[in-house]
């Protein structure tokens, strides 16, 4: 099974260091604004001069963006780890099983004494390292564009930010392998991932128009991590995280469920 | 002893739109056994249903009914523990495109969990660049690749889909050559082909498919012994294939002016026949299968 995952990780290896120094450089950059752009104009003023529902929906749970983590949520947080990050993991899962069923590289695959469930398992796991190394170069941004223009912040609270965006990713990537498992066209099933996290993406910003859609935002798991909480009001809540692991397993579970099932063309 | 056995095995194809729901016919009540030690081949035309049979048997697919097993374990149930000996090669070879045949050997080692003991020999038989990516690798090297990586844990039993695809003449007979040398060590080899020469060459004994169903289980050595003659025989007028039937004709098929006549039982007879024509030319020679098979089964159409 490990065999499969590290295969499954060098594949992809070159195209997540690009990626990691892409979120590094983005990471260094926003923090080094922090100072010029709180000195250039007041960031709350300008909030308050758009509809109130317009903060509600980009930066819930920011206090104030005048401040280090308040910034970095809605600058940082919000567009990586809400959608760039999971766009690069539905891209990143949606070819774990229909990408071998397609090239049928499954093929010699089932020839060797591995059982069904160790593929998908195997394949999921490969995302562990790249998830670790995204948060760890995110944080690692954070730090030394503190430590670089003396801002006084307490890194814990990015630590905390970073650790709870471990099991939502997790989760979204279940999600992915599932969908990978479902289709057995991996460009297909890199779009129907794509769309899920862009409607999820709307469901959680939009959430605060009215009731139902707050309802139904619970379906996302933009809901269950809140790293504005975290960064602005120095909040952890871990319960989110409980249920974003209850969903991981859940989803990993179906995904093992339907290849046991599933006939390979 | 039984490698394996296959009862009654039955595959439909689900084809699920938005409206309707359609079964297409995979294989129908499969049922044969191959002998430990044995290379048995599996023949018929394309889509008659080999891919099908193999895939259940390695566990891609499930069957609709009916059962297979693989050194007496059920080939879904208890699949893990039958590939612990099984070698397979696809009869559609796809390797990782971005890495080297020497690096996918490695990796199917690790997936097999034990070194693998007859690599290095094969590699030195088929001869391949193992530093090379296997995206550049040409289809008659893939093949070689994937006869070395199925073969070369040493497993008892090697399922084979149509493997001598993409092989020039050569490289065949070497591979021909492999196969012999590992029955007499006892392995057992279940191949399809399309080609019968091949089968010819190589099996003990053939199941021939054809649109999803066994039609003829055959030793090849009895087919071949009690085959009788083939007569290739061109007339300087026009003859019917009714001039040419006698009692010891089996089949007969007339392709541009050309009669092949498959005779068994006694030859004198036909031969009388074809002389009461005037002969352009003749030919008397041994049945192949490949005759046998177009006389038996495809002549039938002439009858």
């Amino acid at each position: 099974m490990i065999e499969i995952s590290i295969r499954t990780f060098n594949e992809r290896r070159n195209g997540l260091f690009v990626f990691s120094l892409f979120m590094f450089l983005f990471g260094v950059i926003i923090v080094a604004m922090f100072d010029s752009v709180i000195q250039s104009f007041d960031l709350d003023e300008y909030l308050r001069q758009f509809p109130e529902i317009f903060g509600e929906m980009f930066g819930k749970s920011v206090i104030s963006m005048g401040e280090f983590g308040g910034f970095i949520t809605m600058e940082y947080f919000q567009w990586s780890w809400y959608l760039i990050i999971p766009i690069y993991f539905a891209l990143y899962c949606s070819s774990f099983i229909a990408g071998e069923v397609e090239s049928k590289t499954v093929d010699i695959l089932f020839a060797y004494p591995i059982k069904r469930y160790a593929i998908v398992v195997g394949k999921y796991l490969s995302v562990t390292a790249s998830i670790i190394l995204l948060n760890v170069v995110a944080l690692a941004a954070i730090y030394i564009g503190i430590i670089w223009k003396g801002i006084d912040y307490d890194i814990y609270w990015v630590v905390c930010a970073c650790v709870q965006a471990a099991p939502f990713l997790f989760a979204f990537a279940a999600l992915f392998t599932l969908i990978s498992v479902l289709e057995s066209e991996s460009r297909k099933a890199a779009t129907y991932s794509m769309c899920i996290v862009f409607v999820m993406f709307m469901l959680d910003t939009l959430s605060a128009l009215s009731d139902k859609l707050n309802t139904l935002s619970y379906l996302s798991f933009m809901k269950y991590y809140d790293p504005g909480k975290i960064l602005s009001q120095n909040i952890v809540s871990w319960g989110n995280t409980a249920a974003l692991l209850v969903v991981t397993i859940a989803l990993l579970g179906l995904s093992i469920y339907v290849f046991q099932k599933k006939d390979i063309l | 002893m039984k490698i394996i056995e296959v009862d009654s095995l039955t595959k439909y194809y689900e084809e699920r739109t938005m409206f309707k729901k359609k079964r297409n016919r995979g294989i129908e009540n499969i049922t044969f056994d191959v002998n430990k030690g044995e290379i048995f081949g599996f023949l018929g035309p394309n889509g008659a249903g080999k891919t099908t049979t193999m895939r259940i048997l390695l566990d891609l697919l499930r069957p609709t009914s009916g059962k297979a097993k693989i050194f007496g374990k059920d080939s879904v149930e208890e699949s893990k523990i039958i590939k612990e000996q099984l070698g397979y090669i696809p009869g559609d070879i796809n390797f990782y495109k971005a890495m080297t045949g020497g690096e996918l050997l490695a990796y199917y080692e690790q997936l097999y969990g034990l070194p693998a003991p007859l690599k290095d020999e094969l590699v030195k038989y088929f001869d391949i660049p193992l530093n090379r990516i296997v995206n550049g690798y040409s289809k008659g090297m893939k093949q070689k690749l994937a006869i070395i990586q199925a073969f070369m844990h040493d497993p008892d039993l090697v399922i084979m889909d149509e493997p001598t695809t993409g092989l020039d003449p050569l490289v065949q007979q070497k591979f021909y050559d492999f196969l012999i040398s590992q029955k007499k060590r006892g392995k057992t080899i279940f191949l399809s082909t399309h080609i019968l020469a091949e089968a010819q060459k190589v099996c003990d004994r053939v199941a021939i498919i054809r649109n999803g169903k066994i039609v003829a289980i055959e030793n090849v050595a009895e087919i071949l012994a009690r085959s009788g003659k083939i007569i290739k025989v061109r007339f300087k007028e026009a003859v019917t294939i009714d001039d040419l039937k006698t009692n010891d004709v089996r089949g007969i098929i007339e392709e541009d002016g050309t009669f092949t006549i498959h005779v068994y039982g006694d030859i004198n007879s036909t031969l009388k026949k074809i002389s009461s024509h005037p002969v352009e030319d003749i030919k008397i020679g041994e049945s192949t299968l490949e005759d046998i098979f177009i006389t038996f089964y495809n002549g039938e159409r002439n009858d």
